[in-house]
């Protein structure tokens, strides 16, 4: 029997939630003084009533309900997956007030995409959006690229509390021994990274003759949604819209660097390079990019309607490094996804997307390590099977120390997978329901539940609502990886069991 | 004989001519993209964002057409400088009527999507609106301030 969801847990649980909220409320001063130093009034007003809300609901929730230090994991557990759900409706907000959505749904849909670093968009008219609302669209995939609980563990969850929350939203690797230095050390490196992207981009648009300011306020857009692999853009066309070789450049450089571990970019850092060549889930990232870049090449022979080599390269390889890193960026339209690219090249653009960067990052899908380790567990298997009952079989690999494969590694991966494949093809049901060409539906399901981004054109503010419902609750597992939300599902149902 | 096959030619110059500056809309221009590739094309849309320098003394400007679709143009510096006003927030960008020879995969560009521009005309000029504040947005964030206040005391007091 499913233990009950006690008063006290519930307690606890509101209690973090309503600290995340207040810390919420502090993050929307930043567009605030997007919106003030752009004169722009009312966006600024909007961002003052929506901080004031989430701190004043927050410091209520904290006043109302006692603190507790030490959480366990089904409470660390639900914390994670009901602050996303809060975090989608109070970031809709200045959204919505923006005038940019139809509905408050779709604000909530915008909100939830930056938030799970998705980037599927329902925005209206983006062109014409203040810069604060777009600034805190990109900053929403900052902030959740981050981890929305690790903002909090930054600064306020304490010991060994910290940990419950941080597995909960998908990660496993712990940089330090102490969670907070970890979650430290993730916000150093995307600072680093984002001062040096930031630097470069600004140039490169400068040299596009783009104005100063604008180019500042770009380059900064650009690399949060690039290193968080959200793939949110300044402008409608996405990445296009520069029409830059060099930004295609830098973004596929952005985007790779954001969707390796966090651990090796530590190792990196100090001074194990060799890390770069040993490490088992590098050597997996780019074999898998190699070989699904073959299979979209392999789809348009006899379908090469480019005008050269490098225009068919530069088309077909940064959608594939989008794909697979979780970025989700376009250097073009739908329309050529639909009109140029062969059933057969989507697929492999769809499998890229399904398989997802490596662990620890801020990319989601499947993740390729676990992949690694479903195949080294049919290994073990096989040599199970040949070897005699007393030889002790041992698997390993090389991922910043040498890792010896357990049984229950290698089950827990094979489960991750299975419900990743298994959300993949519901939300592509829901999508053919509707009339949706089947591929098409797996491809924006695939999309939006590894949190990619891509779409061929089912993803907009027309569609129905059910769908729209639908890609929400796939961005929201596919984030947190399932774990946490199935914990908050069967408490729920608890609450309904006898006693 | 001669005359009737003269007024044929003219005939049929004239109706591929009309035929040729007729305004395609930007759902149009992409659903038929693979028809339209390297012909001429008359589109109108407002110019948005900023002007970008391409290559060669080139300028790319990203037009918004009415049914909401977008294109890069390919404009030469003398065009480029014509424009005045480039949509965003509160600013509506010149309304400009482009004919030009429609890329979807653009030989130049590296197979970018663009219309290399052969004549560009202004339509219509931008305009910068002036913001109004909201009062209602105001009062709301007043009130707001208020209750803010009061439940970060009772917060505080607490953990105090």
């Amino acid at each position: 029997m499913i233990p009950q969801f006690s008063r006290d847990d519930f307690k606890v649980v509101i209690y973090y939630i309503g600290n995340l909220i207040v810390y919420l409320g502090i993050m929307m001063l930043l567009p605030l003084f997007v919106g003030i130093i752009n004169n722009e009034i009312n966006p600024s007003l909007d961002f003052i009533i929506s901080s004031l809300l989430c701190l004043s609901i927050g410091n209520f929730i904290m006043y109302k309900f006692p603190y507790n230090p030490d959480i366990n994991w089904r409470q660390g557990m639900s914390i994670v997956a009901l602050s996303w759900i809060v975090c989608m409706f109070l970031g809709a907000i200045p959204l919505f007030l923006s005038g940019h959505y139809i509905s408050y749904l779709d604000a909530c849909f915008e909100s939830m995409s930056a938030f799970a670093t998705t980037g599927l968009v329902l925005v209206n008219d983006l062109d014409h959006m203040a810069y604060a609302y777009n600034f805190w669209r990109h900053f929403m995939c900052f902030i959740g690229g981050q981890g929305i609980i690790l903002v909090g563990l930054t600064f306020s969850v304490r010991g060994g509390a910290g940990m419950k929350v941080y597995v909960g939203e998908g990660r496993e690797e712990k940089i330090f021994p102490n969670i907070v230095q970890t979650a430290r050390f993730i916000w150093a490196v995307s600072i680093i990274y984002l001062f040096l992207g930031t630097l470069v981009l600004f140039f490169i648009c400068l040299f596009h003759n783009i104005t100063p300011g604008r180019a500042l306020f770009h380059s900064i857009c650009i690399f949060m949604a690039g290193w968080d692999t959200s793939g949110f853009a300044v402008q409608s066309q996405n990445i296009l819209y520069y029409h830059s070789a060099a930004i295609n450049l830098v973004t596929t450089l952005i985007c790779v660097l954001g969707a390796f571990n966090f651990a090796v970019h530590y190792t990196v850092w100090t001074g194990k390079i060799k890390e770069l060549v040993k490490n088992f889930e590098l050597k997996l990232f780019f074999g898998s990019i190699i070989v699904l870049s073959s299979i979209v090449c392999l789809g348009f022979l006899g379908h090469f309607s480019f005008p050269n080599f490098f225009s068919f390269f530069r088309l077909t390889f940064y959608h594939l490094v989008s794909a697979h890193t979780g970025v989700g960026y376009t250097n073009s339209t739908i329309y050529h996804f639909l009109n140029y690219w062969p059933s057969f090249s989507l697929i492999g653009l769809i499998i890229a997307m399904g398989l997802g960067g490596c662990s620890c990052s801020t990319a989601g899908g499947i993740k390729i390590i676990r992949i690694g380790i479903f195949f080294k567990g049919i290994k073990k298997e096989i040599k199970r099977l040949l070897f005699p009952d007393s030889a002790i079989l041992v698997e390993k690999f090389h991922n910043i120390r040498d890792v010896f494969i357990q049984d229950n590694q290698v089950k827990y991966a094979t489960n991750i997978i299975i419900l990743y494949i298994l959300f993949y093809f519901i939300g592509a049901m829901v999508g053919t329901f509707y009339d949706y060409p089947f591929l098409y539906s797996l491809f924006e399901s695939v999309s939006a539940c590894a949190n990619v981004g891509l779409s061929v054109g089912i993803t907009t503010p027309s569609m129905p609502t059910l769908l729209k419902i639908t890609y929400i609750l796939e961005m929201w597992f596919g984030r947190l990886e399932f774990i946490s939300i199935f914990v908050v599902i069967g408490f729920i149902f608890s609450l309904r069991s006898p006693e | 004989m001669k005359k009737i096959f003269n007024f044929v030619i003219f005939l049929l110059i004239f109706c591929f001519s009309a035929f040729a500056q007729e305004e395609i809309t930007g759902k149009d221009l992409f659903e038929k993209m693979k028809q339209l590739d390297n012909k001429e094309v008359v589109i109108v849309g407002e110019c948005i964002g900023d002007i970008i320098k391409g290559d060669k003394n080139t300028f790319i400007v990203n037009i918004r057409t009415d049914d909401n679709y977008f294109i890069g143009t390919v404009l030469s510096k003398e065009d480029a400088e014509k424009i005045n006003h480039l949509g965003k927030y509160e600013e509506k960008g010149d309304i400009i009527k482009i004919i030009g020879i429609f890329h979807s995969n653009c030989p130049v560009h590296s197979g970018e999507v663009d219309i290399h521009c052969a004549n560009m005309e202004i339509l219509k000029e931008g305009e910068v609106y002036a913001e109004k504040i909201d009062m209602k947005r105001f009062i709301v964030g007043l009130v707001l301030l208020f209750i803010m206040l009061f439940f970060t005391k009772l917060s505080f007091t607490k953990s105090v």
